[in-house]
């Protein structure tokens, strides 16, 4: 071992760390041939001494009473402080749960808005001057889609269909107005009054003398409020 | 309070973070002595040990829930936050860092230097120590606190690393070179003392 060697294992060797004992033994033999590491290493282990001898000496230094006492205080307060956060919190949530369970009692109990109820059709009543006759909502039964497109697509014959009232009604199947490739699935029937002339618009024939005679329909729409189809009625 | 002082320090913490004054106490006692040891070897002044102590529980009791038990001890923790807060101080007093441990207000060398002991009945050894405190205090900052953590609270190498936030191999290098700046110094002072000019 040479002095540079030595020097990065003196240390290790005075503090008693060394894990390898032949790096401590040939360290040990190069000192007693080099007097200069011979005095590095006296010089090393005389400060691990006196570095015990500190540690002896201090062992029992510790922090003065003032010290913990004022941290017993912050730590009283601090767990007072958190206590009532604590139970604001649970106030809060129990406040919370008690709306939330009258909110929902409240929903249960109050009655709800009324669906549209199914109007009788009174052919006998006179017609609006605005040409609308009050809305008749039909809350219809939830369809077939595919028979309702197909009744839409084609115009059927009129057919006759008997009122509450026992007068009977001539009315025509339900003409599409708009392509709508998606049947609709709810929708409400509105009763109104055209001029006659509409039914031009949907190749029926119409007598010219009564053009400008008002005619009663009915018009369907989808929960969108779009009109999607149209019937005459008789 | 027994039954306590049997329990690890993770375990008093939780009990701690819990609001158990008695295992606050206990953790305190436990671990209050190093930390003030630490706080005063590395700035000297009795001052600053006592706020650096009160400063590491006060956070340990704001900040313990962050503690995480897998990234190391606890007392590597506590040292961790002495050591910054140590830190922060000597920048701060810079300008009037003493050189020799600090003595009381009323002018006396403090009763920890001087009180009698086994050790400390030869007075020449008594100067020998101080001579070693005051060698240690005016080292460069980063050998101080290695020479502290290895030689005067026993940490091995890698806790050392752990409490320094460096490699293990740093402070190797670091401690090593502290103790041969010590030794080159306490040396000199003894052949100073004994009459050689070195």
């Amino acid at each position: 071992m040479n002095c540079e060697q030595f020097e990065n294992a003196v240390a290790e060797i005075a503090r008693g760390v060394l894990s390898d004992a032949s790096v401590s033994c040939r360290a040990l033999a190069h000192a007693e041939t080099c007097p200069r590491c011979a005095r590095r290493l006296a010089n090393e282990r005389r400060l691990s001494e006196m570095a015990a001898a500190c540690r002896a000496r201090d062992g029992g230094r510790a922090a003065p009473p003032a010290v913990e006492n004022v941290l017993l205080n912050a730590f009283r307060e601090r767990r007072r402080t958190l206590g009532r956060r604590r139970s604001m919190w649970i106030a809060s949530a129990a406040a919370g749960a008690i709306a939330a369970a009258l909110f929902i009692a409240a929903f249960i109990a109050l009655p709800r808005s009324e669906a549209p109820q199914p109007v009788a059709v009174r052919p006998g009543t006179p017609a609006a001057k605005t040409q609308i006759i009050a809305p008749v909502y039909r809350q219809l039964q939830k369809p077939k889609p595919r028979a309702l497109r197909a009744a839409i697509r084609k115009a059927v014959q009129p057919r006759t269909v008997e009122a509450a009232s026992g007068n009977r009604e001539i009315m025509t199947d339900f003409i599409p107005v708009v392509y709508d490739p998606d049947p609709i699935e709810r929708g409400s029937v509105v009763r109104v009054h055209l001029p006659r002339a509409a039914l031009v618009a949907f190749g029926f024939p119409v007598n010219e003398l009564r053009a400008e005679e008002p005619i009663k329909a009915d018009v369907l729409l989808g929960e969108d409020g779009l009109a999607r189809a149209v019937r005459f009625v008789k | 309070m027994k039954a306590l002082a049997n329990l690890a320090d993770n375990d008093l913490l939780r009990l701690m973070a819990s609001g158990d004054e008695e295992a606050f106490t206990a953790l305190f006692q436990r671990r209050q002595g190093a930390v003030y040891r630490f706080a005063l070897q590395m700035s000297g002044s009795l001052s600053i040990a006592e706020e650096v102590t009160q400063e590491v529980f006060l956070v340990l009791l704001r900040d313990g829930g962050t503690y995480d038990a897998s990234r190391g001890a606890l007392a590597s923790y506590l040292y961790g936050i002495a050591r910054r807060l140590v830190w922060r101080r000597l920048a701060h007093n810079r300008s009037h860092l003493p050189l020799a441990p600090e003595e009381d207000d009323d002018g006396r060398t403090p009763e920890y230097l001087i009180a009698p002991s086994e050790v400390e009945r030869d007075l020449a050894r008594h100067e020998e120590m101080r001579s070693l405190r005051r060698a240690i205090l005016a080292l460069p900052a980063s050998y101080r606190e290695a020479v502290i953590l290895c030689e005067l609270h026993e940490l091995s190498y890698a806790e050392a690393a752990r409490v320094l936030g460096c490699a293990v191999g740093t402070v190797r290098s670091r401690l090593h070179r502290a103790r041969a700046l010590l030794s080159e110094r306490l040396a000199c002072q003894r052949s100073s003392s004994s009459g050689c000019l070195v």
